[in-house]
């Protein structure tokens, strides 16, 4: 009897020995390897814009501070594992990232690791930023810099068991984490490459335009085909060349769409679209362009 | 139609009057009234629009009758195609939210916005196609601004 019980300790032991490692936050992204690059302040505010930062992070806007852009956070998502509320990333030392070194930054947009060795969660979209290069993050590091430094506590979020437990990540991270480009496109159209790293890379488009399972795993099976929106107060339309997508939608269309918010009936982007095309519009024709010409090269879904 | 088109003032000073005490007809007929509005914002924007994605060629004398227009239509007293009580909770014919009422300060700075974008445009619209697309830009941004917050999605 007591060979069993025995046995069961040392299986409960074992099973918490491998929880424990299996979800552990490393951060792989050394001080070394980033300071061989050499930051670039101007592209990392282009780097900003498709990354679309401002969209979350930034603070309520008021009207004493209408022109600037102020990373303090407090912007709640709702969604159904609790409420998740964006913390401040401006670069003040003590409530902000101003003390982070270039690999936190990197780790953190990489990884989905925090400078004390925890997870994130996804409602910060690393899995998309996964796909970026170290120099974008640098770059963008060395413009999130530049901006007003903001003293204001980040806020916890407010979510309910067992999401509580960072831990569980580890594990989450195992399944839906990895780097590699989520569509095989075999074109050597540089532009078509421009954009599917933006799309699927610092642009995080996937994120709301793609269906999650029950845990927030993104369905790359199902990439870009729309999805309930977050909040659960809609749908996020389907952008693939599908009959219910934007099939229809010219390469011009698309271009036009992200620059000025018009739709080909030259309606207008509603919703939080509205921010995204903010952003996008602030970007080189070029990467617009680009964006375009992924989307119409992607193979129509089956 | 002569006759319902001459109706027209009568309705829209009504509605500047009785806001707030509207039959379902006047409801409907605010929003019929709106929605043809931006149905001749949309014509006018599609027009540059079309030269801005290269669809048609750029022609300064269409593109700045284009702008006009716009400047013109964005000028139109706007309060009264939005009467109180002509919301999405009042009918199902419409996407409009509460907060334009309930906000309608909020509302009238997007108004504003959108009077000057279009001016803007209309300024720029025939001053070469780059200077046409910055004029769309801002356009767009301000129409966004707008449908972001006081209209419901789809």
């Amino acid at each position: 009897m007591s060979t069993w019980v025995n046995i069961g300790a040392a299986a409960v032991i074992t099973g918490i020995t491998a929880f424990w490692i299996l979800t552990d936050a490393d951060a792989p992204i050394s001080n070394q390897q980033v300071s061989q690059l050499e930051a670039n302040i101007e592209h990392g505010e282009q780097v900003f814009n498709i990354g679309g930062c401002v969209s979350c992070h930034a603070s309520k806007p008021s009207k004493e501070h209408a022109n600037t852009i102020r990373l303090a956070g407090g912007k709640r998502f709702k969604t159904e594992f609790g409420v998740f509320i964006a913390p401040n990333i401006s670069p003040d030392k003590e409530t902000g990232i101003g003390n982070w070194t270039t690999a936190d930054f990197a780790n953190a947009m990489k990884h989905g690791v925090s400078p004390d060795n925890e997870h994130y969660y996804p409602a910060f979209p690393y899995t998309s930023y996964a796909r970026m290069t170290l120099q974008d993050v640098v770059d963008l590091k060395a413009y999130i810099d530049t901006l007003p430094a903001i003293t204001q506590q980040s806020a916890q979020h407010q979510l309910s068991f067992p999401f509580t437990i960072r831990r569980g990540l580890g594990l989450w991270k195992q399944l839906y984490l990895d780097d590699k480009a989520v569509i095989t496109l075999n074109t050597p159209d540089p532009s078509v490459l421009r954009g599917q790293y933006l799309v699927e890379g610092p642009g995080h488009c996937g994120e709301c335009h793609s269906p999650r399972n029950q845990i927030g795993g993104l369905d790359y099976t199902n990439w870009l085909m729309g999805a309930k929106s977050p909040d659960n107060s809609g749908r996020v339309p389907n952008i693939s060349p599908h009959d219910s997508g934007i099939s229809e939608w010219s390469h011009e269309d698309i271009a036009e769409y992200l620059s000025s918010g018009f739709t080909p009936e030259y309606d207008s982007a509603g919703g939080d679209m509205t921010k995204v095309i903010e952003n996008t519009s602030k970007l080189p024709t070029s990467d617009r362009e680009a964006i375009a010409a992924y989307l119409k090269a992607l193979p129509p879904p089956q | 139609m002569k006759k319902r088109f001459n109706a027209l003032p009568v309705i829209l000073a009504t509605f500047t009057i009785s806001a707030g005490s509207l039959n379902a007809a006047d409801v409907d007929k605010s929003i019929e009234i709106r929605q043809s509005y931006m149905q001749l914002v949309a014509f006018n924007v599609g027009i540059v629009g079309s030269m801005a994605k290269g669809k048609s060629k750029y022609d300064s004398n269409i593109a700045a009758e284009a702008a006009n227009n716009l400047a013109l239509l964005s000028k139109m007293n706007y309060q009264a195609m939005w009467p109180e009580g002509s919301s999405q909770e009042d009918s199902d014919h419409t996407r409009a939210k509460m907060e334009i009422w309930t906000d309608a300060e909020g509302f009238a700075q997007k108004h504003t916005n959108f009077a000057n974008s279009a001016q803007n445009l209309a300024n720029l619209a025939d001053k070469g196609l780059n200077n046409l697309r910055a004029g769309m830009k801002e356009l767009g941004g301000s129409c966004g601004g707008c449908h972001q917050g006081y209209r419901t999605k789809k």
